[in-house]
């Protein structure tokens, strides 16, 4: 067992192999060694951790990508498939979805960023320019100048 | 603090845009300024993973070009599949001007023809997303009839007329060729074969293509290639070549039966890969020569027809009994020498001309007949092959046949063979020729 | 509270780079040269995070550029900075390591060298660790972007290793890889060292190749640089001046133990603290200087140890030629001079001194096999069954067992005597083998049958012994005799032993019908009072020749001769009987002694004998008369009747019955061969051998140009010699002769061209 202090100070022990679902802490635990001190994470508030560790607990025992596998992201069929669990644990507001995937990101819970990219992705995915700026809350601030020139960079989408 | 979309590390917001499509990437750079620079004004990491999703990676199929155009190739696609497809949305094929038309059509045989490395690869990315846009170009299903634009009764589409015009237009011939390379689907057989035997139907016409001996002379050097002496590839007559064969394939299955594997799926050369009995063959060769060619046995089917036609007419094919003769022949060829002072190795001095010898088979495998000939590259860089097949007093018949797919493709070499002394009177007829393992 | 501390300390996500570069670069130190001091969890993830948020601090920038170039966004330079603070960090690391190195040489050095890298090593991966965020995205990109240069940062921690200590270290003297040279050195010459530490310091170098393209990838260009070349160089030196000297001071055979030793040495070598790439540059470099360069005075010593049976240096010499380009090849042409030596000399050997007609098939045979023997034991044993050794012990025994002293010019004569040792092996009651050996003697005659060239000269001469033992009824048994010929067919196929098989046929239904007749015989009102058997052999299979001469058939045995006739043309109607009394024996009881003897007699002798049923004395005249045999047969005939004192000679051509002959045995075989006869027997087989070598180059010629249809002399002759090598080797002037002969007969013709022969269908 290794108790994880949030930002905001709230400890949460767990198992060893569900907190090594993070690389970080995994790699902390093989370098440093293995005492019963806390591990901080600064950067993870309680209300965060708790979903996240709630996803760890779910995919716990599953193999974890190497770091190998970054090199040959290029050539990985990539889809925006989303497990079934998966997409029912993402579906959060949109504030959680993105204090989820930067905790992944610093965590370095490869599968959990995966799929909360995949997740802002479908939200994307056939979109207008407009609807995007409701969907994410982004103002137009091009000028009319930069709008033609946006246009004549975007000529190739059209055929 | 409060998170949004814009508040994520760039980092992040790229790995986002790399799980989106290319048209949402580009809808997306059109919010704000922030976002166009980050996909417009940044190094090529977004559109290079953008590209390596839909296809195959090139730096793998050994195009040394680097840095890589990722961003302008990927668009340069992009804009060719819209054209394609946008035929089916109701536009009319009219509406597109024919240079737009044919630059797409030129980057589709592109894509077709960069998946390079098949064998370590037998799925290829980038013929998925070939055989996806002919697909939905017309409907599903008829990948070459929908190409040649008959399921639709477009007649500009049609690759080729009969009376065939002496300087077919440039996309006519890139649709042929595209045509060539798709090869004919059980799809598109059973729509040519219910269809009424009038002028409109796909087998009369490339019959009467065939067949239309006066094409044979010493221009077209007596084989598929074109009318004005320039060797380059007549790929409408060889379209025709490639369907009236494979019709008579299915017209007799049980006769052809060892070689029929090659027929189905017909497709673009990475398919035949896919196919276990057929496996390519490539003699490399060192020094400075280097022509990748498989020579092992071969079976050739030939076909000689029945009749010989000198009017222009399409009535004596338009008839259900005309058949044609099928005959089966296996080849055994080696390697004989280059021959680099040939006028044909200057064309390409690292693809000189190749010598080849070799006999014809009995059934059992005995010799027969003898064949020698030579292998050479057309100005248009495609393979031709010339054989000529020795009776015992003397030559008998000559073939002149194109490697379709180019050096080392699995799709065979197909042609025209004809009386070896010319000028005398036919049996004139196409032929298809594969390497068998 | 330390620990807190850490954390405390640590600068908000916002900090500037010197902030942050100032915490991290404590923190990097302290693994770097106290990590055995330990590290906490907090300080971990204060140097993570700091890292982390410095590298995810950037946001996006709203203005446009209007360049459109491809720029770099924010984030990439923070990636950067952090990454050139680590370089600059490793730099000053480093340089100071290098000075402490400075007045370091030889072993001293190695360890120092040895201790530093396990430190650095193990703590720059700790680093690479902390900066994985770094690693992840900012170096990632620029490797994809193409940028040269850039690594991880472990990768990194081992270019700065190499750039800043290893290659200073190295530029002076070499200092580093002549340490390790100088501890090698040492050892080969006996001392003992520390081939951990060696390994240690050699392993550095393989970890600095590094692969641009893929650094996961080994690259041994730093360690072929700056250690194989020299080590081979050395190595090289080395065992030139070492193998020189030995040799010198040495014998070959000493010599050739010594450089196994070291050959093993080298290779342990490898194995303890080489990279593997090695082995093949350092062995080929060994074998030449201790192999290659004294090849000659190798090669000069194997006659020595040949003709000492020096086995166990034979195959050293062997195994360490072996390893060379073209080692072996002196040595077997030397072998092949001295097995075909050996062979000679053991046939001199055995010679009697009355010359070569008194040489016994069984002495011959065995001086052959025994030089076989030996010399097929040291290809096995010294050589390794090697094919090489085997084709030369195969030609030099090609070449003794076919031309000897015994032999002289005769190519038939070996053949000859091998066929008689099998023939005495395959007669009753031999004395040559025990019987079980029986079977083993007969497969020591294949291995010489297997070198002897005139093949078709041994089957005449054996196909003649056989038809000996099987009239007789002397062979061993029938299963020996099957034994053999299967052994001939396996060697010379079917064709050859064909007759030799037919010859059995023939016996077995002679058996039969012997049985058969006797049954008849017996049915009829008025058997004979004569016990009778009868061989019928077909002419075409038998080597046996009808008599020359008249001879009348004695009273008694007509009858029996007569019923046989009649019986024999009954039963195969058109068949030709000729009967070979010559080959005839019977046997007599006598009735005209108080003691009844049984006298064993060819017919001819019971010819003679028969006359004296009804008298006591004849003369010449009147025996030649009765039985119409030639004067000179009969003298012989005579002349062993009356040695054997059944008979008396006492007048001038008259010849009286012994009334009072006596003999130990009641058996008395007088059915001895005639002198005459023996020796005529060779030449007469000879003689066959020669008219159907001809017949036999007539046939192939035929056969030749029936396929080719026309062919010119010269390819005809080759072609004819080639195809009939199996059987004998064909004379020139023979083939010749052959193709005058098929000219006359008109079978081929002359073409117009010259030297040609057309086929005539």
């Amino acid at each position: 067992m290794v108790t994880l202090t949030t930002s905001d100070n709230e400890s949460f022990v767990v198992d060893k192999d569900v907190a090594e679902r993070s690389v970080l802490i995994k790699n902390m635990l093989e370098d440093v060694g293995e005492n019963d001190h806390p591990i901080p994470l600064p950067n993870v508030s309680a209300s965060v951790l708790k979903k996240v560790l709630e996803y760890c607990e779910h995919h716990r025992g599953e193999p974890i990508p190497t770091a190998d596998a970054d090199s040959s992201d290029d050539t990985r069929k990539r889809t925006t498939d989303i497990g079934e669990w998966d997409q029912r644990f993402i579906s959060v507001d949109q504030e959680m979805l993105f204090e989820i995937i930067l905790a992944a990101n610093y965590l370095d819970i490869k599968s959990l960023l995966d799929v909360g990219c995949k997740t802002v992705a479908n939200m994307i995915k056939g979109k207008t320019p407009e609807e995007i700026r409701k969907l994410f809350n982004i103002v137009n601030d091009f000028t009319p100048e930069e709008e033609a020139q946006i246009k004549k960079e975007n000529e190739w989408a059209e055929g | 603090m409060s998170r949004s979309f814009l508040t994520l590390p760039p980092e992040v917001v790229e790995q986002t845009l790399c799980n989106v499509r290319p048209m949402d990437v580009a809808a997306v750079s059109c919010t704000c300024k922030a976002l166009f620079k980050l996909i417009y004004q940044n190094d090529s990491h977004i559109w290079r993973n953008l590209f390596l999703q839909l296809f195959d990676d090139p730096r793998r199929s050994g195009d040394k070009r680097l840095p890589y155009d990722w961003r302008g190739e990927l668009q340069r696609r992009m804009r060719a599949r819209n054209i394609i497809l946008g035929q089916r949305n109701g536009q009319s094929i009219r509406g597109t001007s024919a240079h737009k038309h044919f630059s797409a059509i030129e980057t589709i045989i592109r894509v077709a023809f960069s998946t390079g490395d098949f064998q370590t690869q037998l799925m290829s990315r980038s013929m998925d997303w070939v055989e996806d846009v002919m697909k939905n170009a017309h409907g599903a299903g008829y990948p070459l009839l929908s190409m040649m634009g008959t399921k639709t009764d477009d007649k500009l589409l049609i690759p080729f007329e009969y009376p065939i015009s002496t300087s077919p237009s440039e996309p006519t011939s890139l649709r042929a060729r595209l045509c060539v390379y798709s090869g004919l689907s059980y799809e598109d057989k059973e729509v040519i074969l219910a269809s009424p035997l009038n002028d409109n139907n796909l087998r009369v016409r490339s019959r009467a293509l065939v067949y239309d001996l006066d094409r044979y002379n010493q221009a077209s050097h007596w084989g598929p290639l074109s009318w004005d002496g320039r060797r380059t590839v007549d790929w409408q007559l060889l379209l025709a070549i490639v369907l009236v064969i494979s019709l008579n394939v299915h017209d007799h299955v049980s006769y052809v039966e060892p070689c029929l594997h090659v027929f189905h799926p017909v497709g673009f050369p990475h398919h035949a890969l896919t196919l276990p009995q057929v496996s390519r063959v490539e003699i490399r060769l060192t020094g400075p020569v280097s022509l990748g060619i498989g020579v092992v046995w071969c079976p050739s089917a030939t076909i000689a027809p029945q009749v010989d036609t000198a009017s222009r007419s399409t009535a004596i094919f338009q008839d259900a009994d005309f058949v044609e003769g099928v005959h089966v022949l296996l080849l055994h060829l080696e390697f004989v020498g280059a021959d680099l002072d040939a006028p044909e190795s200057k064309l390409f001095p690292d693809r000189p001309l190749l010598h080849f010898s070799g006999s014809t088979l009995s059934e059992k495998g005995h010799a027969q007949g003898k064949v020698s000939g030579h292998v050479c590259m057309t100005p248009d860089r495609e393979v031709q092959w010339t054989l000529q097949t020795d009776a015992d007093d003397g030559p008998l018949w000559s073939s002149v046949g194109i490697q379709i797919g180019g050096v080392g493709s699995a799709m065979g070499v197909a042609g025209i063979w004809t009386r070896a002394i010319h000028g005398m009177e036919p049996p004139t007829g196409p032929f298809w020729t594969w390497r068998l393992d | 509270m330390a620990h807190s501390t850490s954390l405390a300390s640590m600068p908000p996500a916002s900090a500037d780079l010197s902030t942050t570069w100032a915490f991290l670069e404590e923190g990097v130190d302290h693994i770097m040269t106290r990590l055995k001091d330990g590290v906490s969890y907090q300080k971990y993830m204060a140097l993570y995070t700091v890292a982390y948020n410095y590298c995810t601090s950037s946001r996006m920038h709203g203005s446009l550029d209007h360049s459109m170039l491809g720029g770099r966004t924010g984030a990439n330079l923070m990636g950067s900075d952090l990454y050139n603070h680590l370089i600059r960090y490793f730099n000053s690391h480093l340089v100071v390591l290098r000075d402490t190195s400075e007045p370091l040489a030889d072993e001293p050095l190695l360890r120092y060298y040895a201790g530093e890298w396990d430190r650095y090593t193990t703590g720059a991966n700790y680093v690479n660790r902390l900066f994985t965020y770094l690693n992840r995205h900012w170096v990632k990109r620029e490797k994809d972007e193409g940028r040269k240069g850039v690594y991880n940062v472990y990768t990194l921690s081992l270019v700065q290793w190499k750039s800043y200590l290893f290659e200073p270290v190295q530029s002076k003297n070499k200092k580093l890889a002549n340490a390790v040279l100088r501890l090698i050195e040492s050892q080969r010459n006996g001392q003992t060292i520390d081939s951990g530490l060696v390994k240690k310091v050699i392993d550095s170098f393989v970890s600095l190749g590094l692969d641009e393209a893929d650094t996961n990838k080994a690259n041994f260009d730093v360690y072929k640089a700056h250690f194989e070349i020299p080590f081979i160089e050395a190595t090289s030196e080395h065992y030139a001046i070492e193998s020189k000297t030995f040799l010198a001071e040495n014998s070959v055979s000493a010599y050739m133990k010594k450089a196994e030793d070291r050959l093993r040495e080298e290779e342990d070598r490898v194995e303890r603290y080489l990279s593997t790439t090695t082995r093949k540059t350092l062995l080929s470099k060994c074998e030449e200087r201790l192999i290659a360069d004294h090849k000659d005075i190798l090669i000069a010593d194997f006659q020595n140890l040949l003709d000492y049976d020096k086995d166990e240096d034979l195959q050293r010499m062997y195994s360490l030629l072996s390893r060379i380009q073209d080692g072996l090849e002196p040595l077997r042409s030397k072998f092949e001079e001295h097995v075909k030596a050996s062979g000679l000399n053991a046939v001199s050997k055995v010679i009697p001194e009355g010359g070569i007609d008194g040489l016994e098939p069984k002495t011959y045979v065995d001086a052959l096999l025994e030089v076989h023997k030996k010399n097929a034991d040291t290809v096995n044993r010294s050589f390794r069954g090697e094919a090489g050794f085997v084709a030369s012990l195969d030609r030099a025994c090609k070449d003794f067992v076919n031309k000897n002293g015994a032999t002289g010019t005769s190519t038939t004569k070996s053949p000859e005597l091998l066929a008689k040792h099998a023939d005495a092996l395959l007669r009753k009651n031999n004395k040559l083998s025990e019987e079980g050996d029986l079977e083993d003697a007969l497969n020591q005659v294949m291995i010489l049958f297997k070198y002897i060239e005139d093949k078709d000269v041994f089957q005449t001469f054996y196909s003649t012994k056989l038809s000996k033992r099987l009239i007789h009824g002397v062979s061993a048994s029938e299963e020996s005799e099957a034994s053999m010929i299967s052994k001939l067919k396996e060697a010379c196929g079917f064709e050859y032993t064909n007759k030799l098989q037919r010859m059995f046929t023939d016996m077995s239904l002679s058996k039969d019908l012997t049985q058969q007749f006797k049954e008849k015989q017996e049915s009829l009102p008025d058997p004979e009072d004569i016990s009778f058997s009868v061989m019928v052999l077909g002419t075409n299979f038998w080597p046996l020749a009808p008599p020359t001469h008249s001879f009348n058939i004695p009273e008694d045995l007509s009858k029996t001769y007569e019923r046989f006739q009649r019986y024999y043309q009954q039963k195969h109607s058109g068949r030709k009987l000729t009967w070979l009394w010559n080959y005839s024996k019977n046997e007599l009881r006598t009735n005209y002694l108080n003691q009844k003897y049984i006298l064993m007699t060819s017919t001819y002798q019971t010819a003679v004998l028969v006359q004296y049923n009804d008298n006591d004395t004849l003369s010449l005249d009147e025996l030649i008369a009765a039985t119409n045999l030639p004067k000179d047969t009969m003298l012989q005939i005579l002349s062993v009747l009356v040695k054997a004192k059944i008979l008396i000679n006492e007048e001038q051509d008259q010849y009286d019955l012994n009334p009072n002959f006596k003999s130990k045995k009641i058996r008395v075989n007088l059915n001895q061969p005639i002198k005459a006869e023996v020796k005529a027997e060779a030449s007469e087989v000879l003689k066959s051998v020669d008219e159907d070598r001809k017949y036999v180059i007539q046939a192939t010629i035929v056969r030749i140009m029936k396929a080719r249809k026309t062919m010119k002399n010269q390819p005809l002759i080759a072609e004819v010699t080639v195809q009939l090598s199996q059987r004998f080797t064909p004379k020139i002037p023979d083939i010749k002769k052959a193709i005058e002969t098929l000219l006359e007969k008109e079978y081929i013709e002359r073409a117009e061209e010259k030297d040609t022969f057309n086929y005539v269908a």
